[in-house]
């Protein structure tokens, strides 16, 4: 019984039904929106179908448990299978078959014989240095003397234990991932200064501080002239105890730093932020610069009266970030000025009976920091490169061991080739022939 | 823009090349062979030129970026990459028959970049996160796995149209041939797919801040590398015959077909998050 399922859990057949129902699975959660509000499923699929969905987790597919049984099994299958294979792999790499006399080459799947009119000492001392130019030769015990075996990129047996273990490491990396990992954003305002991150995923909800700070220095956001976005950028220093660093974080190059890592993710209007106003002068068309902090009224710049900035808002109706002013002048009443960094020509259009209009130049923004921690992503690195190499040596190297003996007779030398090759048997017997052909030509045997 | 212009000849040109291989297979002429020959070689340098010309004249509009970055570039890049593993085929085996089968491919894929009207062919400045050669990396290997599932999936139709050995078919290779050539193009496409999901992955964990999110179009590749895998591994269980061997192949660049179509016009509807890439 045991043994029977060993043979089940180390078989091929179960790999190949494994992949089946990996490939399935992955198919079901593309097809079905996931991580959905219950109520979309309900108004999708109906009760039933969103009771099905909710017993099998089929909204979070990939993390459902029998999703994580069946890589369990996976993982297994692809060990179990592994070791009772490698012994029997190990001893074709090791083991060297003995050569007694001509019976061999017939047991041989390619082998070839001809007869030359050459001496045998000459014939073995020409088929030795040609046999040296293509690999090295190995002795064989109990090998007659006049028997050359050369062995060729007998690695390519041991690819897929390489790749397969490549994979195995890959899945250890991602456990690591999901057990050790997490992420949490960041928000700081240009001048500000922080250590605490917003967690996300499954610990939402919860702070995580960090053992040294953060300070955003500015930030700054560059368009193309079709006005889209072309980079974003904040300027970091990142102070730890006495230690400070300075450092730019770009979209697609993020900070490392102690095993967190910061990438760019978001940006927007601070909490209370100050704005640079341009002011200008309808009639005379001159303009002026003030700085407006946040609640705090500025005197405008010919002294007629004073402007405060009461409310901004990152994104208003979906036209970006949106000021509201109150504009008081000398002796008269307050108004309303409100104002699209978006659009700069918003004010001159709307506010009429006024020999000011206002754009905004810049305010201060903040920059949302997307942080990781990710003990397991190295492991899955190490895995990718393990996999790749172990894919490359099994498919674009070709194993063979090539036989040659040479026995003196009448005519001169009589002389056996044989080949075995474990796979690639096509592209083995084509090499085959074509150093037949080659050694037939260097003992001056011509077809 | 005259990069377009040039793809766009190149195009119909392949649709000759596609006929001249046709004519070739219906009339076995000697000369017809060199001619198709030569003239698919001369299509991919005018093809290869198109794509070396939009990549100058990105520069020139001072947006410069490797002509890899959108719907319309990665589809003019896999039809080279048909065309340039099916001739280096051609070139090692010396069958010239083949051509019938795969070239349609490169024909179509052409098409479907220079005259659909979903595909914006205009040469666009890069959004920050594609930025990164890692992306490029990933799609020259992309494309170049989904060319040689490409032509595999060519060869595994004739497999599965050919009765026998002799009659009409027997000009094409063999069998046995056939089924090692399938085998030698999906080994080659498997290795670049591994590299090119992995080279997705590290570009998306320096863009996005996750290797793996499973979002449709990684899921997808993720799935067609199942299937390849499937296929290697079809070979050490007893009793599975060549033939099933074929039909996964083609199932095999269904897939493909899905990862780079389907998940971009299908299932970009039912989720509401954009596709990276
Ligand atoms: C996604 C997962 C897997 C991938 C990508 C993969 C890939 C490969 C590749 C590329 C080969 C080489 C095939 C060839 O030489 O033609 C191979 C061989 C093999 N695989 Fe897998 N494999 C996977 C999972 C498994 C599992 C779960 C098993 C468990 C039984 C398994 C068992 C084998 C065996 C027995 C061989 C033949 C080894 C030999 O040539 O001696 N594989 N695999």
């Amino acid at each position: 019984m045991v043994k029977k399922i060993i043979g089940f859990l180390k078989s091929v057949r179960l790999a190949i039904f494994l992949l089946i129902l990996l490939a399935i699975a992955c198919i079901i959660g593309t097809l079905l929106p996931q991580n959905q509000p219950s109520q979309v499923y309900v108004a999708q699929f109906g009760q039933v179908g969103a009771r099905f969905i909710k017993s099998f987790c089929l909204y979070d597919l990939y993390h459902a448990p029998w999703f994580q049984v069946l890589l369990i099994i996976f993982t297994i299958n692809l060990l179990i299978c592994s070791l009772d294979r490698f012994p029997k792999t190990w001893r074709i790499l090791k083991h060297a078959k003995e050569v007694k006399d001509k019976s061999f080459f017939h047991h041989l799947p390619l082998s070839d014989q001809f007869e030359c009119n050459i001496a045998f000492e000459q014939a073995k001392g020409k088929i030795s240095a040609f046999l040296k130019g293509k690999g090295q030769l190995s002795k064989v015990p109990g090998n007659p003397e006049h028997v050359f075996f050369l062995k060729k990129g007998q690695i390519s047996l041991l690819g897929p234990y390489i790749l397969h273990a490549g994979i195995l490491v890959i899945l250890l990396g991602g456990l690591i991932t999901s057990m050790k990992g997490f992420s949490g954003m960041m928000i700081i305002p240009e001048g500000g200064r922080t250590n605490t991150i917003f967690l996300q995923g499954r610990r939402h909800h919860q702070v995580y501080n960090l053992p040294f700070s953060l300070e955003c220095e500015k930030f700054v956001v560059e368009y193309y002239e079709n006005g889209r976005p072309k980079e974003y950028r904040s300027y970091i220093k990142l102070i730890d105890g006495k230690k400070t660093l300075k450092t730019t974080i770009k979209v697609n190059s993020p900070l490392d730093y102690k095993g967190f890592r910061f990438y760019q993710a978001s940006f927007g209007v601070a909490q209370e932020p100050t704005i640079l106003l341009e002011v200008k002068d309808k009639k005379t068309g001159k303009s002026f610069e003030l700085k407006v902090p946040f609640r705090k009224p500025v005197p405008l710049p010919n002294k007629d009266g004073v402007i405060e900035l009461a409310q901004a808002v990152g994104d208003f109706r979906n036209l970006g970030p949106a000021f509201l002013l109150l504009l008081k002048k000398n002796g008269g009443k307050e108004r309303q000025v409100l104002l699209f960094s978006n659009f700069p020509e918003f004010d001159a259009m709307h506010r009429k009976g006024s020999n000011y209009f206002f754009v905004v130049k810049d305010f201060t923004h903040y920059t949302g920091l997307e942080v990781k921690k990710d003990p397991g992503v190295w492991i899955v690195w190490a895995g990718c490169l393990i996999l790749v190499g172990g894919l490359m040596i099994t498919f674009f190297i070709v194993p063979r061991s090539f036989w040659v003996m040479i026995e003196p007779s009448r005519k001169g030398s009589k002389i056996w080739v044989g080949g075995m090759a474990h796979k690639r048997k096509q592209a083995f017997r084509d090499m085959f022939e074509e150093w037949t052909k080659e050694i037939k030509e260097v003992v001056g045997c011509g077809t | 823009m005259w990069n377009i212009k040039i793809l766009s000849w190149v195009t119909f040109l392949y649709l000759g090349c596609f006929l001249l291989y046709l004519s070739l297979l219906v009339f076995r002429k000697k000369a017809l062979q060199k001619i198709a020959t030569w003239a698919t070689w001369l299509t991919l340098a005018l093809h290869t030129a198109g794509i070396i010309l939009r990549w100058i004249e990105s520069h020139k509009m001072g947006i410069g970026h490797a002509p890899f970055s959108n719907l319309y570039e990665s589809l003019i890049f896999f039809g080279w990459c048909i065309t340039f593993l099916y001739l280096i085929i051609e070139r090692k085996y010396k069958n010239y028959l083949l051509g019938a089968f795969v070239l349609p491919f490169s024909f179509l894929t052409m098409a479907y970049a220079s005259f659909s009207p979903d595909v914006n062919s205009r040469i666009e400045p890069l959004l920050p996160a594609l930025k990164s050669n890692w992306l490029i990396v990933h799609v020259i290997t992309c494309f170049l796995a989904y060319g040689a599932f490409a032509v595999s999936c060519g060869l595994s139709i004739v497999y599965l149209l050919k009765k026998s050995e002799s009659g009409f078919w027997e000009i094409f290779p063999s069998k046995r041939q056939l089924d090692e050539l399938i085998y030698q193009t999906i080994a080659f496409g498997f290795t670049l797919l591994t590299i090119g999901i992995i080279t997705g992955a590290v570009w998306a964990d320096k863009a996005w801040g996750s290797y793996w999110s499973w979002d449709p179009k990684e899921t997808w590749s993720l799935i067609t590398w199942f299937i390849y895998a499937l296929f290697l591994h079809c070979r050490f269980v007893k009793g599975w015959k060549e033939k099933k061997m074929a039909v996964i192949s083609i199932i095999g660049f269904a897939s493909v077909l899905f990862t780079y179509f389907g998940v971009n016009f299908l299932l970009a509807g039912l989720h509401s998050y954009a596709t990276p890439g």
